[in-house]
């Protein structure tokens, strides 16, 4: 039979929770992020920040309630957690949906990369160029493409 | 959700989100995830922050 909605939605909290706390675990794996930094450092000498892409669906924004963005507008954070973005802005795309939907650039500190495909496959999507990273306050996400 | 839009000069806008929201936003990408009403998204910002301040009282407590 069927899950009911609200069942299902209990079930999606229960695994989002569990997920948040992954995350803190793998925030905690520093050994990870500096192994990125320095194989990540010996790929791009004398580099110490890239930029990643992040697509947002017009339904995340209206969730936050950022609606009618436009390009160069920012998104700020006070206590960033970590995130998971792309190094290509067309594979952000891809994640960003019709109309409504915008994709946002971040420069990432270096040492800021928790795991990286790129660098030691160890994430999930060598597919998406991933990169995840723990963000910095006051991080800034620049609004570089709107639909 | 949006806390705060701060207006520049040159007619950009800085849009102050507050983290766990975000996050929450994050999630909805996730093979699966359902599509919210805002309450329930709410819900589950509010499940991200309590995860949040959880995992940084054991931080406190284990430094």
């Amino acid at each position: 039979m069927a899950k009911s909605t609200a069942e299902s939605n209990k079930a999606f909290l229960a695994n989002a929770t569990t997920a948040k706390t992954a995350q803190n675990l793998v925030a905690g794996l520093w050994v990870t992020s500096k192994q990125n930094e320095i194989a990540h450092s010996l790929q791009n000498p004398g580099k110490e920040e890239i930029t990643l892409y992040r697509g947002w669906k017009a339904d995340q924004l209206k969730h936050l309630n950022a609606t009618g963005l436009k390009v160069g507008d920012e998104f700020s954070l006070e206590d960033p957690p970590l995130y998971s973005w792309s190094t290509s802005p067309n594979i952000a795309k891809s994640f960003s949906g019709h109309h409504g939907s915008v994709v946002t650039k971040a420069k990432v500190p270096i040492d800021a990369i928790v795991l990286s495909d790129l660098v030691n496959s160890a994430g999930s999507y060598e597919s998406e160029t991933e990169v995840v990273f723990k963000g910095v306050p006051k991080q800034k996400m620049e609004v570089t493409q709107t639909y | 959700m949006v806390t705060r839009i701060e207006y520049h000069d040159d007619g950009h806008r800085t849009f102050h989100i507050d983290s766990d929201a975000l996050y929450a936003a994050e999630l909805l990408d996730h093979e699966g995830a359902p599509e919210l009403t805002q309450e329930q998204f709410e819900e589950l910002t509010d499940e991200m922050r309590k995860a949040r301040e959880e995992a940084d009282g054991e931080e406190e407590g284990s430094a």
